[in-house]
C-alpha cells in the first residue's frame, strides 16, 4: 500500500472518530424527523420530506433502512458513510487535479474537518451523500468517463436539489471543455428518473401549486434571518479564525488557476462561484451558513491550489 | 452452470428474504392457513377453498419441530423460495444461457411482488418452487429444437425427466390448486415438445397418479368425493360472483390489465423497463420449443387472471405469470446488455427494495396492527364482553381471540343490542368513535399497491348501549374506509330496533357519497308510526341531526325519497347490485 493510501486511511479513521463522537441520540429538528418518517411514507405533497423533496437521498435512506431497520441510525449511517466515501474520493480527485497527492489529501481533510461539514456529516443531512456523489463525479471526469460523471452529477441534484444551479454550471463548463452529448443525455435522463417519484407523489395537476407553495414557504422562513448575519457566519464558522486566511488563499489559488489556464480546475471554479451567488440570492437565511457549505468544496481545493508548485510533494 | 454466481445470488436472496420475513401472521389467508396447520378442515375454510392439501400436509410435518403454526408455514416458504430460486435459475439457464437464467430467477424473486410474498405464510412460494422444479425436469431436448428432428428422436438433456416433471407439476397443483390454470396448459404444451411418446406417457401417468394421491385426503377431509365436487363448485360460484364480477366495481379493462401486468413489478420506473425487456425477449424466445410450455402456461394464466380473478389481489395472483415473464425479460436484458446482467440484477433488486422497504421493514420489525388490536381487546375486556369482528378480520378474531364471545357485527347486535354486556368492535380501518384505540403501520405506495390494502390500520372500538341497535330490515353491513369514515347503507325503506334505555332523543348522522347519482336525498324518519322529522342530505356531504323520541319508542324507520342501484347507473363501473338510499354514519341515543 502506498504512503498516500495509508495517509488517506488514517485520515478517514480520524474523520470517522470525529463523526462518531458527535452523533446525536435523537433527531435534532422537525426537518430531520421528517426525513426519518419519509423512509416509511414518502409524501412530498405533505412535506414529508420538506421541499424540494430530496428524492435520491430518501431512496438511499430507504435502501439502507431495509438493512438497519431504524430511521435515525439509518440516516446517521448514511451521513457518516457518505462522509468517509466523500473524503476518500475527494482526496484522490484533488490530488490528481493538483498533481500533488499530499496536497489533495490535505485539501480534502481541511474540507471534512471544518465544523459545518463535520456537523452535517454526523447528523441527518443530505449534504454528505451529495458531496460523495460530487467527488465521484469529479473522479469520473478526470478519468474521462463522461456518462458516469453526468449520472453522478444528476444524482447529486437528486440528493440535494438546492445544488442544481451550481451543478449545472459545473456540467456546462465541463461540457465546453470536453463536449460529450451522451453525458448530457445521461444527465437529463437521470434527473428525470430521480424526480419521477416526486412528480408521481405530488401529482401532475398539483405540481405547479406545490412548487409555488414551497417557494413561498421558503421565503417566509427566510424572513427571520438576515443576509449580513449569514455572511458573517460564513467568514467565521468554516475554519474559525483561519477562515479568512483560507478564503484569501482560495482567491489566490483561483486567480492563479485562471492565469495559468489550468482548465481542469475551471468546472469546480464555476461550481463554486455559481453556488456562492445562488446561496447569496436564494439561500435560506434561517439555516445560517448551511446553504453556503457546498462552496467549501471549491474553496478547499483552490486554497490548496495556492500552494506553490515547488512545495507540492509528488 | 456458473456455480459461483448462482450461490452468491442465492446468498444475497436469502439475506434479503431473512430481512423481509414477517414477524407474525398478517393477511387473511395466512391466518386461515395457520388454522389449517392446527386442524385441517376445508369445510370450515381452514384452509380456504380449494383445500391446498400438499401445502398443509408439509406444513403440519414441519410444525412438529417448529415452535408455532406461523413459524412452520414461514419456514416452509423460506426454504421453498431458496430452493425454487435455484431450480428456476437452472431451468431458465437451459433455455436462455447460464447468466440469463440466474438473471431471470433474480428478476422474479427480487421483484416487489415476491419480496412481499416469498416469506408470507401463503401457498404461492411452495407452489412456485414445485413449478420451477417441474420446469427444470421438463422432458424436452437441450440439443435439438423440436420434438423430433428429421424423424429421429431428440436427445435428452442431462436433467430431463418426464417422471420428475409429472411429479412436481402435480405437486404444484396439489400445493396450490389455482396453479392448475398454469400447469395444465403447460402440461399440454409439453406433450407437443416432449422427445418421445414414452416420455409423454410417463409424464401423464405420473401427473395423474400424484394428483389422485393428493386428491384422496382432500376428498376425505370434506366428507368424500360426493361432497368434494359441490364444495369446489360452490367455491367456483363464489369466484364467478365475487372475483369476476362485484370485486371489479370501478375497474376498467385497462386498469385491470395494468394491475395484473405492471403493478407486480413495482412502480412505473421499475416496471416499464422490465416490460420493455419482456417485449424484446419474447421476440427472441417465442420460436424456442423449450420455452413454449412456460410461455403458453404463463399466457393462459394471464388470460384467466384478466378475465376472472379479483384485481384487489392482482399482485399476488400475478405471480405465476411473472415467473413465466421473467424468462423473456432476462433474455431481453441479456440481448441488450450482455455484459451487464448481474449489474442490472443488482440495480433491479436495489430499486425493488427501495420501493418495498417501508412495508417489509415494518412487518418484520413490528407486530401487525391486527395482532396488536387483538391483544388490546384481550387486555381491555372482561371475558363476558361481546366481541364483534368485521369480515376481513374473521380469521384473525377466531385465531387470536378464540376463547371470547365472537360474533359478526349484525349477529352480535341481534343478540345483544339491548344488553348491558360490554361490546367491542374489532375493525379493519380507523374510527373517530370516542374510546377507540388505533393500531397502525405507516402508509406507503408499496402497501397500497402490493397488498389488498387491508390491516394497515386496525381499531378496537367500544360499542356502548347508546350506540347499539338491532337491524330489522334494509340496514346493510358495516363499511369502513381506512381513514376512519364508517357507515351502513340504508335501503330506500329501512328499519331498526332501539334498546330500551329510556332515551329522549336520537342523534343521527346521515350522508350521501360523491358518487351518488342524485344531488340530494330527503329521508323521513319515523318512530313506530309517529313521524320524527325529515332530513335532507346532499351529495358528498353529511347531515347531523338530533330528533326527539317519544316515550317508549322502540322502532326507527327510514324512508328515502330516492334510491339507486350502483350497478344500474348508466356509465357506472360499479357492480354493486344493492338498492341504496342513504348512508347511516352514526346513531347515538341520548338520555
Amino acid at each position: 500500500m502506498s504512503r498516500e493510501r495509508v495517509a488517506i486511511a488514517l485520515a478517514a479513521i480520524f474523520i470517522l472518530i470525529r463523526c462518531w463522537t458527535a452523533l446525536p441520540p435523537r433527531f435534532q429538528s422537525d426537518e430531520q424527523k421528517s426525513f426519518g418518517a419519509a423512509l416509511l411514507t414518502f409524501d412530498p405533497y405533505g412535506h414529508q420530506p420538506p421541499p424540494p423533496s430530496y428524492p435520491v437521498y430518501v431512496a438511499a435512506g430507504r435502501l439502507l433502512h431495509f438493512f438497519i431497520r431504524r430511521p435515525l441510525p439509518t440516516l446517521l449511517a448514511l451521513s457518516v458513510g457518505s462522509a468517509l466515501a466523500g473524503f476518500v474520493l475527494f482526496s484522490i480527485a484533488f490530488g490528481r487535479l493538483l498533481r500533488a497527492p499530499w496536497i489533495g489529501i490535505a485539501a480534502a481533510l481541511a474540507l471534512y474537518v471544518s465544523p459545518p461539514v463535520r456537523y452535517l456529516s454526523s447528523h441527518t443531512a443530505a449534504e454528505p451523500l451529495a458531496f460523495a456523489l460530487l467527488a465521484a463525479a469529479l473522479l469520473f471526469w478526470l478519468r474521462g468517463e463522461d456518462v458516469s460523471f453526468a449520472i453522478a452529477l444528476a444524482l447529486a441534484i437528486g440528493v440535494r436539489p438546492q445544488l442544481c444551479v451550481a451543478v449545472i454550471a459545473w456540467l456546462v463548463t465541463a461540457s465546453v471543455l470536453r463536449p460529450a452529448w451522451r453525458g448530457l443525455v445521461a444527465f437529463v435522463a437521470t434527473l428525470a428518473i430521480s424526480f419521477e417519484p416526486v412528480v408521481a407523489g405530488v401529482g401532475i395537476d398539483r405540481l405547479q401549486y406545490f412548487v409555488a407553495n414551497a417557494i413561498a414557504a421558503e421565503r417566509l422562513r427566510s424572513v427571520s434571518g438576515s443576509l449580513s448575519a449569514v455572511l458573517h457566519a460564513f467568514v467565521v464558522e468554516p475554519w474559525g479564525m483561519g477562515t479568512l486566511v483560507v478564503f484569501a488563499a482560495a482567491a489566490l489559488g483561483l486567480a492563479g488557476a485562471l492565469i495559468r489556464r489550468e482548465k481542469a480546475l475551471f468546472p469546480l471554479a464555476a461550481f463554486t462561484v455559481a453556488h456562492l451567488l445562488f446561496a447569496v440570492a436564494a439561500g435560506t437565511r434561517i439555516e445560517s451558513v448551511r446553504p453556503f457549505v457546498p462552496a467549501l468544496i471549491g474553496i478547499s481545493l483552490f486554497a490548496a491550489a495556492a500552494v506553490p508548485a515547488k512545495w507540492r510533494l509528488s | 452452470m456458473k456455480r459461483k454466481e448462482l450461490w452468491i445470488s442465492l446468498a444475497a436472496l436469502i439475506v434479503v428474504m431473512a430481512l423481509g420475513t414477517p414477524a407474525a401472521l398478517w393477511e387473511f389467508d395466512e391466518v386461515l392457513f395457520a388454522h389449517a396447520v392446527a386442524h385441517y378442515d376445508p369445510l370450515a375454510h381452514h384452509p380456504p377453498p380449494p383445500g391446498y392439501p400438499v401445502f398443509i400436509f408439509v406444513a403440519q410435518i414441519v410444525r412438529r419441530v417448529a415452535p408455532s403454526n406461523f413459524a412452520a408455514l414461514v419456514s416452509v416458504n423460506f426454504a421453498a423460495s431458496a430452493i425454487g430460486f435455484v431450480f428456476l435459475a437452472l431451468a431458465f439457464g437451459r433455455i436462455a444461457g447460464q447468466a440469463a437464467g440466474i438473471l431471470a430467477a433474480l428478476l422474479f424473486y427480487l421483484s416487489p411482488s415476491m419480496l412481499v410474498h416469498s416469506t408470507l405464510a401463503m401457498s404461492e412460494p411452495g407452489a412456485v418452487a414445485l413449478l420451477a422444479a417441474a420446469l427444470y425436469f421438463l422432458p424436452v431436448s437441450d440439443s435439438v429444437c423440436g420434438p423430433a428432428s428429421a424423424g429421429r428422436p431428440a436427445e435428452a438433456g442431462p436433467h430431463t425427466s418426464p417422471a420428475a416433471f409429472g411429479f412436481f407439476a402435480a405437486l404444484a397443483v396439489g400445493w396450490r390448486p389455482q396453479f392448475a390454470i398454469f400447469v395444465l396448459p403447460m402440461l399440454v404444451a409439453s406433450m407437443f415438445v416432449a422427445r418421445t411418446w414414452r416420455d409423454r406417457a410417463i409424464a401423464l401417468i405420473v401427473f395423474t397418479v400424484v394428483c389422485v394421491a393428493w386428491l384422496i385426503p382432500l376428498a376425505s377431509a370434506v366428507g368424500g368425493l360426493e361432497r368434494l365436487i359441490p364444495f369446489e363448485r360452490q367455491q367456483a360460484m363464489i369466484v364467478a360472483a365475487h372475483d369476476a364480477d362485484v370485486s371489479r366495481s370501478g375497474w376498467t379493462p385497462a386498469t385491470i390489465a395494468r394491475t395484473f401486468i405492471v403493478d407486480p413489478w413495482g412502480p412505473a420506473l421499475i416496471a416499464w423497463p422490465v416490460l420493455l425487456a419482456i417485449g424484446v425477449g419474447v421476440t427472441r424466445v417465442w420460436r424456442d420449443p423449450r420455452a413454449a410450455p412456460i410461455l403458453i402456461g404463463g399466457a393462459a394464466y394471464l388470460a384467466f387472471a384478466l378475465a376472472v380473478m379479483d384485481p384487489a389481489d392482482s399482485v399476488r395472483y400475478a405471480i405465476p405469470f411473472m415467473l413465466a415473464a421473467a424468462l423473456p425479460a432476462a433474455m431481453g436484458i441479456a440481448h441488450l446488455r450482455p455484459n451487464q446482467t448481474y449489474a442490472i440484477a443488482a440495480l433491479f433488486g436495489a430499486a425493488s427494495i427501495i420501493y418495498s422497504s417501508s412495508l417489509l421493514v415494518q412487518r418484520s420489525t413490528s407486530m401487525p396492527p391486527a395482532l396488536m388490536a387483538a391483544r388490546d381487546i384481550e387486555s381491555r375486556t372482561t371475558p363476558d364482553a361481546v366481541i364483534l369482528y368485521e369480515l376481513p378480520l374473521w380469521p384473525h378474531a377466531t385465531y387470536w381471540l378464540s376463547g371470547r364471545r365472537l360474533f359478526r357485527p349484525d349477529d352480535g347486535l341481534q343478540r345483544f343490542f339491548d344488553s348491558k354486556a360490554p361490546m367491542w368492535l374489532y375493525a379493519d380501518g380507523d374510527s373517530d368513535v370516542s374510546g377507540s384505540r388505533q393500531f397502525s403501520w405507516a402508509a406507503s405506495d408499496a402497501y397500497s399497491a402490493l397488498t389488498r390494502n387491508h390491516y394497515r390500520v386496525v381499531t378496537t372500538i367500544p360499542v356502548p348501549p347508546e350506540r347499539r341497535f338491532r337491524p330489522l330490515a334494509g340496514v346493510r353491513a358495516f363499511e369502513r374506509e381506512v381513514d376512519g369514515d364508517e357507515w351502513r347503507w340504508l335501503d330506500q325503506d329501512a328499519a331498526l330496533q332501539l334498546p330500551s334505555l329510556g332515551a329522549t332523543a336520537v342523534l343521527l348522522r346521515l350522508g350521501l357519497p360523491q358518487a351518488a347519482p342524485f344531488a340530494d336525498n330527503v329521508v323521513t324518519v319515523t318512530s313506530d308510526r309517529s313521524p320524527l322529522g325529515r332530513v335532507r342530505v346532499v351529495r358528498g356531504g353529511q347531515t347531523r341531526v338530533t330528533l326527539p323520541l317519544p316515550a317508549g319508542a322502540s322502532i326507527l324507520r327510514f324512508h328515502s325519497d330516492r334510491a339507486y342501484r350502483p350497478a344500474m347507473v348508466a356509465g357506472s363501473l360499479n357492480r354493486d347490485p344493492r338498492r341504496l338510499g342513504v348512508r347511516l354514519h352514526e346513531l347515538v341515543l341520548q338520555p
